[in-house]
Formats: structure tokens, C-alpha cells, sequence
């Protein structure tokens, strides 16, 4: 039971992982929380499903198309909406992704209805067993699908120069002005890559989840949780926070109480808050 | 001059006295004169989720009691009064259906409201509806606690979660227990549910009934319905080696669960769900071979729904009903298009003509008196339960004591009444296949 539990634990953090890394990535750039993440996620989940359903093909063969075209949809979001904005009173950058967020959960019902959709992959029924420890193959894929991602968004930032660029912002955007960066434009790279990180997980969320207009929501407020613990604007924090919350929540379901098992989760999250409010994790790579 | 005084304060004491006489016959009188007078029309305001989390089953809820409610215009109204329809959403929300209730009742000045789907909801629009004297008119909320303070205008026809409590023990008892060679008493149960108020009465009603009647109920788990891994859920239960497992999820968390489940390979003789675990999204999830021999316990599903044991009039509008919701909604009228059919049509059909004829009026009083002397036997209503309101002197004010649950079979892609008997359109089987043999 510790074993599918742990591994259960893991695919369900790299969920959080990957949602909670383009939140981060979005504020330790450009300092706006974006609450529309979770929102995003749902549109990523309804592209998949309409991907599937027009061209026949499997989920996974979407995932460029969801994740440039959420990538697209959150640049033009943080040129129109976003940058104007910048530099405001605090109140109206938050609710402006609110209202983005509510905009987009009522247009997907109105577009869509309330109907839960499934889509199936190659591997729907393909299942690993390994000493008693099951995991279906579209959790396994999750799990590869969200370390490589996550792997790739540390080497980007790490090794390229609009990855240095990107991080010079988010340390000092004065300074980086001052060099020559065009400032404006790696706001909105940071917004387009970090609603790109959504579009891969909706993608990979898909074939276990199944597509509803509330989908995203849960991962959403998770999100918020994996930011804080793993330190504002520290990506390789929120990597690692994501699959402590998703580890933690399963063994706790399990040997404690199912029904406290979210609960648990905002527990850790306001003893966070209190007692180390820059993040749990150290910092090894930071945005910001 | 004292006498003079005197006199004269007499006269216009009197005459005060006369002009107060006169203004009371012209409020009396009046009022007595409108009450006389048929009501040009009946406000109804139907109050479901129709966004939300709750929108896919909220909807087909409203769309069967507006179904009745278009019927009964079409066919002269309440002894010819016309209905005014009004629509609220409650958004899947409590406060949202609050605040919706309110407005239904200061702008568009509701006498009923019908709804909610959610006991969640029911609970918070229900104090709204009493204070403002207007009648809620329950036809999907199966929570005992909804109306746990016992306001007089509450009114539901749907059975609570006792109901179904009382239809997984007779099916245990009469069938499952003989087809899986045991005794009732030695088969291993265990009973699961999500944390939302439907799922925890069901949830608590079977354990509080079945451990009463010293079944050998091996598990009791509760999860978040916002849980987003439901395997350590599967893990605990698969540990206790259930024979029959009793869910209760909401529709997402039906399909995630038995995704799990699949994936660990749990293994049960019987499943029997509720809520999404009946409802189109979880066929159209698994196929017809991967929900094959899951039972479902809620009120009837119109649509596989033995019919011979209506009236032939209830029978024919089912029928009817049956088929105008399958055109317009694209999908069967299953469990929740049948609260709202039923329910609105004890409404229009018996209690509101009821309370025209003796009251002449379609007021909180007139209305709840004219349900107190409901008596409609089983057959006479489309889910083939009868209809009688429990008194305001009950502990269960406005509950319908002849309202029942009945278990359904997923058989060949088809959700079929299988149980009791007299419903039933299709044999019950057991055990369920294994997942290697589906």
C-alpha cells in the first residue's frame, strides 16, 4: 500500500509541480499573480479534447498545439490586459486574473455545457506492475512527461540567453533595462512560457481526469500552495514543493485520514506562511 | 358647561367611532372580495444549478419540471390559471441560490420556487423561502438536513437518503446476499463517500442502517470531493476485501474512481453508486463492457422505467415526457429528469388545483394545507412512488413518507430498474466480472 501510494503521490506532484513552476515562473518575472492558472488549465483540457475529437489522433500528439497555443493566448493576454496594469495599485493587478479567471470558467460553460467529456489514449489500459505496485501507464507518462518539462524550463533558464535574460529580470528588471533588455517582452515570454507549462500538463492531465468546465480549479488553488513552499519565484523549488504536497497527500490519505487529505495540504501551506515565508526549499536556481 | 363638554366629546367620539368602522369594512371587505377572486396567474420560479460543478445533472432537473410546468399551460393551466415560469441558477453555490431565491422572490414576486439538486443548496435557499413566505418546493435534495429546523413552506417529494438506505438493505437482503451464496449478515460491505452534504447523508444512512440490522460493514472511508487522486481511497478499500462496496461520488469523482480502480485492480462482486455513478458521463467514460453489472440507487430512471404499473394516464405523460427530454437534451431521461417530472407533477397536478378550489388562492398557507391532504397511491405519479406529505407537527415537516429509491443496473450500455420487482424493466445480475474478464 506505501508503494502505490508513494508512487501515486509523485505523478499527482508532478501535476502540481509543472502548474505550480509556470505560476512561479509568472511571478518571480513579472511580480502579478496570475489566478487565472487554474482557468488556463480547463482551456488546455477543452483544446485536448477538441484536438482528439477532430483530427482522430491520440491526446499526446496535441501537446504542441495546447501548449503553443495556451503560450500564444497568455502572451497576447499579458500585452492587452496585463502590462496595462503594471505598475498600478496592487488590488488591480490581482483582480484583473481573477476576472480573467471567472471570464474564461463562464465562456467554457457557455461554450461547452457542464457535460463531462473522456478521451482515451493507446496506453488508457495499459497498466505497470512492479512487486504488488501498480501505476497506469497515463500516470507513468505524467510523471516522465512533467520531470522532462521541468528538466527542459531548468536548462532553458539556466543555459540560453533569454533564459539569462528572463532571470536578470526577475532579479533586477531596473538594471536589465539599463542593459539593453527589452524589458515588456520577457514579461510576456514569461507569461507565454508559463501558460505553455499549463498547456503540458492539461495535456497530460486529460486521459486520467477527464475534461469539465471546473477541471483546472483544483489544481489551481494547489498551485498557490506549491509557490509558497517552494519560494517565490524559485522554479526549482516549486518542483520539488509540487511533489512533496502530491507525496504528502497520498500517505496521509492513506495512513491518516482520506477526508483531511486537502485539508492537510493548507495546513502546511499557513505554517509555511508563519514560520518561513520565503519557502521551505533552498534555493539552488532562482528566477528572481 | 360641563355637561355641554361632555356632550359634544361624546358626538365626535362617536363619530370617530363610525369613521373607524367605515375604514375597517373598507380593508376588510376588500380583502375578503380579492380573496374571493381566482388568482390571474401562478408565479413559479424553477431554482437549479444550471452552471457549476452541478450544472450537468442541475439541468436536467430543471428541464423535467419545466417540461410539466409548459404541459400543464398547454393544457389550461392550474384549472385555468396560467403558470409564469421564472428561472434562477444557483450556480453549484449555497450563497449563489440564497441570493437567486431572494431575487426570484422581489423581482419576478415567486408564490413556489422548485428546486434544488443540491441539499447543500436546498439548506441555504430554504430559510429565504420562509421568511419570505414563499414556498420551496424540494425535488432533488435528499439530505435529512435540510430541513432540519422544520420550517412549515417546505415541501419535497423526492425520498431522503434513508430512502436509499432502505433500498440497498431489501436488495442486499432479498437478492445479493442469496446470488453471492452467502448470508446477508456474512457478506463484507464496504460504504465510501465523498464529503459533500448528498453523499454524506447517503453515506451515513446505509452505515447507520445496515450496522442496526448487524451487517458486516468492514469499511467506512470519506474522501474530499475535490480530491484529485482517489488511489489511497481504492488502496484502504481494497485492503478490506469487500464483497459489495456502496459509493456515493459526485459525476467526476464516479469517473475517477473507477479509473482507480481499474488501474489497482479492485475487484468487487457488486458496486452500488449513486449520483454520477448513474449518469451518462460514466458510460460514455468506461463503454458499455467497462460499467457492465454496477448498480445505481436513486430514485427511478424514467427511461428504463417498467411502466406498467402507472395509471394509464401517469403512464402515457411519461412516456411522453420521456421522449420530449431525450429530443431536447440529446441524452435519456434518467434519474434526475424523473425527480423533476415527478415532483412538478404532484404540483400542478394535485396540490396547486387543490389549493385553487378550497382557497382560491395560491399562498404558502393554502398551498401547505393543500399538501397535507395529499394521497396519491403508488402508480399515480411518473416515478411510481405515491405521494404524502408528513405535518407540520412531524419531525420531518413536508417530507413524502411514500417516496422510494430503486436500484438500477448498468445492462448492455443501458441504466435498468432491476429493483423492486414492479418497477423493474430487466433481471438483476451478480457477481460483477472481474476487470481481467471485461
Amino acid at each position: 500500500m506505501f508503494g502505490s501510494a508513494l508512487i501515486s503521490g509523485l505523478v499527482i506532484g508532478g501535476f502540481y509541480s509543472l502548474v505550480g513552476a509556470g505560476l512561479n515562473l509568472i511571478f518571480g518575472v513579472i511580480k502579478i499573480i496570475n489566478f487565472a492558472q487554474g482557468a488556463m488549465l480547463t482551456i488546455g483540457a477543452y483544446l485536448t479534447y477538441w484536438f482528439v475529437i477532430t483530427t482522430k489522433l491520440d491526446p499526446y500528439l496535441a501537446l504542441p498545439f495546447v501548449a503553443i497555443t495556451l503560450a500564444l493566448f497568455g502572451f497576447i493576454i499579458q500585452k492587452t490586459l496585463i502590462n496595462r496594469v503594471l505598475g498600478q495599485e496592487r488590488t488591480s493587478q490581482l483582480l484583473i486574473t481573477f476576472g480573467i479567471a471567472l471570464a474564461i470558467q463562464n465562456t467554457t460553460l457557455a461554450l461547452w455545457g457542464p457535460d463531462i467529456r473522456s478521451v482515451n489514449t493507446f496506453i488508457s489500459d495499459k497498466t505497470f506492475e512492479v512487486s504488488g505496485i501498480r501505476v497506469g501507464a497515463t500516470a507513468a507518462m505524467a510523471l516522465l512527461g512533467a520531470l522532462i518539462v521541468l528538466l527542459g524550463l531548468f536548462l532553458f533558464l539556466s543555459h540560453t540567453r533569454l533564459g539569462t535574460a528572463i532571470r536578470a529580470v526577475a532579479q533586477q528588471s531596473d538594471s536589465a533595462l539599463l542593459s539593453g533588455i527589452d524589458v515588456k517582452k520577457v514579461y510576456a515570454i514569461a507569461f507565454a512560457l508559463g501558460s505553455g507549462l499549463v498547456g503540458v500538463a492539461a495535456v497530460l492531465i486529460v486521459p486520467i481526469y477527464d475534461v469539465y468546465p471546473l477541471v483546472g480549479e483544483h489544481f489551481g488553488i494547489i498551485a498557490f500552495i506549491v509557490v509558497v513552499l517552494g519560494g517565490l519565484g524559485n522554479i526549482q523549488g516549486a518542483a520539488i514543493a509540487g511533489v512533496f504536497l502530491g507525496v504528502v497527500q497520498n500517505l496521509f490519505a492513506v495512513y491518516v485520514s482520506d477526508a483531511l487529505s486537502t485539508a492537510i495540504l493548507f495546513f502546511i501551506f499557513l505554517i509555511t506562511l508563519l514560520f518561513r515565508p520565503q519557502g521551505i526549499f533552498v534555493r539552488k536556481m532562482r528566477v528572481s | 358647561m360641563l355637561r355641554k363638554v361632555i356632550t359634544v366629546k361624546s358626538k365626535v367620539s362617536r363619530i370617530f367611532a363610525l369613521i373607524a368602522v367605515i375604514a375597517l369594512a373598507f380593508t376588510v371587505v376588500p380583502s375578503s372580495m380579492a380573496a374571493s377572486a381566482k388568482p390571474k396567474e401562478v408565479r413559479i420560479g424553477l431554482l437549479f444549478p444550471t452552471t457549476g460543478a452541478f450544472a450537468l445533472l442541475g439541468t436536467d432537473q430543471m428541464t423535467g419540471a419545466e417540461m410539466v410546468l409548459k404541459w400543464a399551460n398547454a393544457n389550461g393551466g392550474i384549472n385555468g390559471v396560467p403558470i409564469k415560469i421564472f428561472y434562477g441558477d444557483s450556480k453549484s453555490n449555497a450563497a449563489e441560490g440564497a441570493t437567486a431565491a431572494q431575487r426570484m422572490i422581489d423581482n419576478d414576486k415567486v408564490d413556489i420556487i422548485i428546486g434544488s439538486y443540491s441539499s447543500g443548496i436546498a439548506q441555504a435557499v430554504m430559510p429565504v423561502a420562509q421568511r419570505n413566505n414563499v414556498i420551496l418546493w424540494e425535488v432533488g435534495a435528499v439530505s435529512p438536513t435540510v430541513n432540519s429546523q422544520g420550517y412549515s413552506n417546505f415541501l419535497r417529494t423526492v425520498g431522503v437518503s434513508k430512502t436509499y438506505a432502505a433500498a440497498d438493505y431489501d436488495f442486499v437482503t432479498k437478492f445479493l446476499a442469496k446470488k453471492l451464496g452467502k448470508k446477508a449478515t456474512d457478506l463484507r460491505i464496504a460504504i465510501a463517500n465523498n464529503n459533500g452534504a448528498f453523499a454524506s447523508s447517503v453515506g451515513d444512512a446505509v452505515n447507520t442502517l445496515f450496522l442496526s440490522k448487524g451487517l458486516n460493514v468492514v469499511a467506512k472511508e470519506v474522501y474530499p470531493s475535490t480530491s484529485t487522486d482517489l488511489t489511497p481511497l481504492v488502496l484502504k478499500l481494497k485492503a478490506a476485501t469487500p464483497d459489495v462496496l456502496f459509493l456515493t461520488p459526485d459525476a467526476p469523482d464516479s469517473l475517477l474512481f473507477w479509473k482507480t480502480a481499474k488501474t489497482q485492480d479492485f475487484n468487487l462482486s457488486a458496486l452500488v453508486g449513486s449520483s454520477g455513478i448513474g449518469g451518462a458521463g460514466f458510460v460514455a467514460a468506461f463503454g458499455a463492457t467497462g460499467v457492465e453489472g454496477v448498480y445505481d440507487v436513486e430514485a427511478p430512471a424514467l427511461a428504463s422505467m417498467n411502466t406498467s404499473g402507472l395509471k394509464p394516464r401517469v403512464a402515457d405523460l411519461t412516456a411522453q415526457w420521456v421522449k420530449e427530454f431525450a429530443t431536447a437534451m440529446g441524452h435519456p431521461c434518467a434519474v434526475h429528469c424523473g425527480d423533476g417530472i415527478g415532483g412538478a407533477y404532484t404540483l400542478v397536478t394535485d396540490v396547486l388545483p387543490r389549493a385553487l378550489r378550497s382557497s382560491n388562492s395560491f399562498s404558502a398557507a393554502a398551498i401547505i394545507t393543500s399538501a397535507s391532504k395529499t394521497n396519491i397511491q403508488d402508480g399515480g405519479t411518473p416515478q411510481g412512488f405515491g405521494v404524502q406529505f408528513t405535518g407540520t407537527n412531524s419531525a420531518t415537516v413536508g417530507e413524502n413518507i411514500k417516496a422510494k429509491s430503486v436500484i438500477m443496473q448498468w445492462q448492455g450500455g443501458a441504466l435498468k430498474v432491476v429493483w423492486p420487482a414492479s418497477l423493474s424493466t430487466s433481471t438483476p445480475f451478480a457477481p460483477m466480472k472481474t476487470w481481467d474478464q471485461r
